[in-house]
């Protein structure tokens, strides 16, 4: 392997594949962690997303809002690997594993199993509605530009939010009040 | 929004806001990109990308890291170095972000993209083997280190990664065409497709000029 490794300088022949890094790398990667939870897959998914947006950058940099171009190809590829990763993966049970956490930790661990409880709500919500939250709640986008992540109109968004909201709040309830 | 709506999207952001310690350096991924680039010469990038100028293309993922650096994260992990990342190349893929999965090393890592495979020949043992994606690369690395050749070969989907791209081509006609996630849905239940196939067809459609079967 001697790409990049050359003493001379490299002329940087394609100023897109530059941008996509400098620029978007960072933030997808932030973005497909949370969006997929996991950072291994996170990486596979923006590799895979990069190679492909790096082809095609010279039409994507004219958009107004590559960014949000990018998240959507990331989202695409997500919810597209979720089907398969789903078909394969067993997950444990969050809640007895949160019980068991519960139990053997003191107050230090208590915001810890709370964030690890509605993240667990969170993995259970249909993934359009997972996804509309963290663009929303994490990703801090309007509810316009989630619109044009998912190529769909923001009254959707906002059905989605909302559905996903009621969700979790009845959720959240029910868990809260069955520890009582 | 009730007090108590608001105390729900506090309790949600600190949640996602949780996870995101877990993301992979961007150097690491930077890197792992220059490698796919310098390696897949039937892959996607190919179709635009001269062989001759993947290598300088490759450079240029590693100089926007020396130039921009790559965000906080990487700044913030002198494990991911912008020197060591143009120094050792080839070491730095696969170089832990975090811990590693179990049972799953540096070595295998290493020995699976370095034979060439993509992440379309990771799926397709996955699928053979039943295993997830890290399990697999891990179970492929180790009979690459075992001098055993896995049953997918190195590139061997590279065929249907073209095919991918072809698809994101009528992906983009379909969603700058201005359709929704409903109507995507109405064909779903229309063809009995799932989305990606779905997607592919309409949007060969709006190429061909036809009109979607939609209200």
């Amino acid at each position: 392997m001697t790409a990049g490794v050359d003493s001379t300088p490299v002329p940087i022949v394609e100023p897109e594949l530059d941008d996509l890094v400098r620029v978007h790398l960072a933030g997808l990667l932030r973005y497909a962690t949370v969006l997929t939870g996991d950072g291994h897959t996170a990486a596979d998914l923006v590799q895979e997303v990069l190679l492909r947006a790096h082809v095609r950058w010279h039409r994507i940099a004219l958009m107004a809002r590559p960014d949000l171009y990018l998240r959507r190809m990331v989202t695409n590829e997500h919810l597209s690997w979720r089907r398969r990763w789903h078909v394969r993966t067993i997950r444990p049970a969050a809640d007895e594993v949160l019980a068991a956490h519960a139990d053997s930790h003191g107050d230090h661990a208590h915001g810890v199993v709370e964030e690890d409880a509605m993240w667990g709500h969170l993995e259970r919500l249909p993934p359009r509605q997972r996804t509309v939250l963290v663009l929303r709640y994490y990703e801090g986008l309007s509810d316009a530009e989630i619109a044009e992540v998912l190529g769909t109109s923001p009254a959707t968004v906002r059905s989605h939010a909302s559905r996903a909201l009621a969700t979790l709040r009845d959720t959240d309830l029910s868990t809260r009040t069955e520890k009582r | 929004m009730s007090p108590h709506d608001d105390e729900l999207v506090a309790r949600i952001t600190r949640a996602l806001h949780s996870r995101d310690a877990d993301q992979p350096d961007p150097a690491v991924v930077a890197a792992r990109l220059q490698q796919a680039l310098a390696h897949t010469p039937e892959a996607t990038v190919t179709t635009l990308v001269r062989r001759g100028a993947k290598v300088a293309a490759a450079g240029a993922v590693i100089s926007a890291l020396a130039v921009g650096g790559a965000g906080a994260a990487a700044a913030a992990n002198p494990y991911s170095g912008v020197a060591r990342v143009v120094e050792e190349v080839a070491q730095t893929v696969g170089v832990e972000w975090s811990a590693m999965p179990d049972g799953y090393t540096r070595e295998q890592y290493e020995a699976f993209w370095d034979a060439g495979y993509t992440i379309d020949d990771a799926w397709a043992l996955a699928d053979l083997w039943h295993l997830d994606i890290t399990a697999t690369k891990a179970q492929a690395g180790q009979l690459l280190l075992d001098g055993q050749a896995p049953p997918v070969a190195p590139g061997a989907t590279g065929q249907e990664e073209v095919l991918v791209d072809v698809d994101q081509e009528r992906y983009d006609a379909f969603w700058e065409a201005g359709y929704t996630v409903e109507d995507l849905e109405a064909l779903e239940e229309l063809w009995h497709t799932g989305p990606a196939e779905t997607k592919a067809r309409a949007g060969q459609l709006i190429l061909d000029g036809e009109p979607l079967p939609l209200d």
